[in-house]
């Protein structure tokens, strides 16, 4: 940590401590053992027998970052659009490119495995040399599960995801550190986001997603996903029943999911860089775009500083692609962000309605300085092709 | 043996008061936590009070509990992200503060310096509280917790490559009024 990271801890620790607990919580607390020997007092209603386990902390949480309420049996455009409203925290909610993508799928879905009355089932996915992402789901047998209205979540007590050859992609473990696979050949296959299974409006089943990116510079599609999950447990705890105790669904579900090669197949389109300059704030930024390849499911470029920052200063960009009617492709996500000025961002594809025209368009830049900042508008549309 | 680990042994004993005494040190930083993730009172009110039920459930069937300020405040932490996932709570980086929810301490006679300092302590958390989620969430983790990328990235489930670009962009956000050096440059070097 640097000298200037270590003040703002300090500043925000300085911050937050000077927020004052309200009196009814302070209350709460000292009153919380008897508050939850009463409940346990009460009859408990039990259908079946659960076995009992606290989840782990760490695991308990992850993956739930991402809400989401998906109908019953989803088309992958209607998942998004269900996404984009309450997808608060990705930013790929107004990922229209991938939505695209995915009506030129070939994937014919529904590769499925069941154990002890749980189902595991891949319903969607979308991949390209660039990024993969699969819908999935999880079915209780109702049977066997019986009706548990209030277990609303799912997590893996351990995932772990290979590709056809069993070299790693991801590992996630309960109470472990989750391990990601290494660079191989210029490619490096990531996850980027894991939904853990989340029960839809429906109270029906179970979806999740998995969305992987390849943040190499070298092309790279796995053949084969191969998805392996051990136990199951419930990640939320239901609160307003205390003594309602945790439950566990044990289990292996493994498949694997052959990737539908007509997206794969398609090369991305690559354009030629170009160097231009832009001003910004009095003074001229020579800058160098590399390359533009534009992926069924995003379009990625490298973009270069080459004039020199001040010491002290570093730099950001705000920008978006435009075609030449106007329309606009967000910036999605970043493989590198610097702030030297270099950087590898994301942009939503067009590659299914191809324009004639793109331009990168650089909204403002931000001087990020030891004496606060500034930002400055610039306007300036660089031709790209 | 430490204070907490014998709190928690006269909890499990049947000393009611032990509870209190053992999460009062903590319930401020675990409040300022939920508070920083949901910008609602209410809702961080309910949510941490939802996580010392789960804490006292969790001492009194002898969980295996190491440190408990840990332990606590990632319970915490944990239920807030699941309060913003069953809310759906959605959040903009234009959302203004109201300041008056946060109820800042402050004296209201100070020297100019200290008012000064103080001044820009309250642009730094309405900053703080203007971040959009994803980029409030890792810096409050991260500056306010003391988590590390791993643990952070095993709580949100992100790889830390993300995580140390959204701590970048927090950090270029918050810069307004913080100063940096800005002697990290690639993300995910010595910075960090």
């Amino acid at each position: 940590m640097v000298k200037n990271d270590e003040q703002l801890k300090n500043e925000i620790k300085t911050n937050l401590d000077s927020i004052e607990v309200p009196e009814s919580l302070i209350r709460f607390a000292e009153n919380v053992p008897s508050l939850v020997e009463k409940e346990l007092s009460s009859p408990i209603k039990k259908k079946f027998k659960w076995k009992k386990t606290f989840t782990t902390i760490g695991a308990t949480a992850a993956g739930l970052l991402l809400a989401w309420n998906v109908s019953m049996t989803p088309a992958f455009g209607k998942i998004m659009e269900s996404l984009g409203v309450i997808w608060s925290i990705s930013p790929y909610q107004d990922d229209n490119g991938l939505t695209e993508a995915s009506k030129h799928s070939g994937f014919a879905g529904g590769v499925t495995t069941e154990n002890n009355g749980v189902s595991f089932t891949v319903d969607e996915v979308i991949a390209d040399k660039k990024r993969v992402f699969i819908v999935y789901h999880v079915a209780l047998d109702k049977e066997k599960s019986g009706n548990i209205e209030d277990l609303q979540d799912l997590w893996f007590e351990e995932l772990k995801v290979t590709d056809e050859k069993g070299r790693l992609i991801v590992k996630q473990k309960k109470d472990s550190l989750t391990e990601y696979g290494e660079e191989t050949n210029g490619a490096h296959f990531l996850p980027r986001y894991i939904q853990t299974p989340t029960k839809t409006e429906d109270q029906k089943d179970f979806y999740g997603f998995m969305e992987f990116v390849n943040n190499g510079e070298t092309n790279y599609t796995p053949e084969e996903l191969r998805i392996s999950i051990k136990n199951l447990y419930e990640a939320t705890n239901r609160t307003e029943k205390p003594n309602r105790e945790y439950i566990n669904f044990d289990g292996n579900w493994n498949l694997g999911v052959k990737l539908d090669n007509t997206i794969v197949a398609k090369e991305p389109k690559t354009h030629a860089g170009k160097k231009f300059s832009i001003e910004a704030g009095g003074k001229n930024l020579d800058l160098s775009v590399d390359y533009v390849k534009v992926y069924p499911t995003m379009t990625s470029m490298k973009i270069d500083l080459l004039s020199k920052l001040d010491e002290g200063k570093g730099i950001l960009y705000t920008y978006h692609l435009e075609d030449e009617n106007g329309k606009i492709y967000n910036h999605i996500e970043d493989e590198i962000l610097t702030d030297l000025g270099n950087t590898r961002p994301q942009f939503e594809s067009f590659y299914f309605n191809y324009p004639k025209e793109l331009y990168l368009v650089f909204d403002e830049v931000e001087f990020t300085t030891r004496d606060g900042g500034e930002t400055h508008k610039v306007g300036k549309k660089i031709r790209l092709f | 043996m430490n204070i907490d680990e014998a709190l928690i042994l006269r909890c499990q004993h049947g000393e009611k008061s032990a509870f209190g005494e053992l999460v009062k040190p903590y319930l401020q930083k675990a409040y300022a936590i939920s508070l920083s993730f949901l910008r609602s009172k209410e809702l961080a009110e309910d949510t941490v009070q939802n996580a010392l039920i789960e804490a006292y459930i969790g001492i009194m069937e002898k969980k295996d509990i190491r440190s408990f300020s840990g332990w606590f405040l990632t319970l915490v932490s944990s239920r807030s992200l699941d309060t913003i996932r069953k809310t759906g709570k959605i959040t903009t980086t234009e959302t203004s503060l109201d300041q008056s929810q946060l109820e800042l301490n402050g004296a209201t006679t100070e020297p100019e310096e200290h008012l000064l300092k103080k001044e820009r302590n309250n642009l730094l958390l309405q900053m703080i509280m203007a971040l959009p989620d994803e980029l409030r969430i890792v810096t409050i983790l991260y500056y306010y917790q003391d988590l590390s990328l791993k643990e952070i990235s095993q709580l949100i489930n992100v790889p830390t490559s993300t995580i140390k670009t959204r701590l970048f962009r927090a950090r270029v956000s918050l810069g307004k009024v913080i100063p940096f050096q800005n002697e990290f440059k690639k993300v995910g070097d010595s910075a960090w």
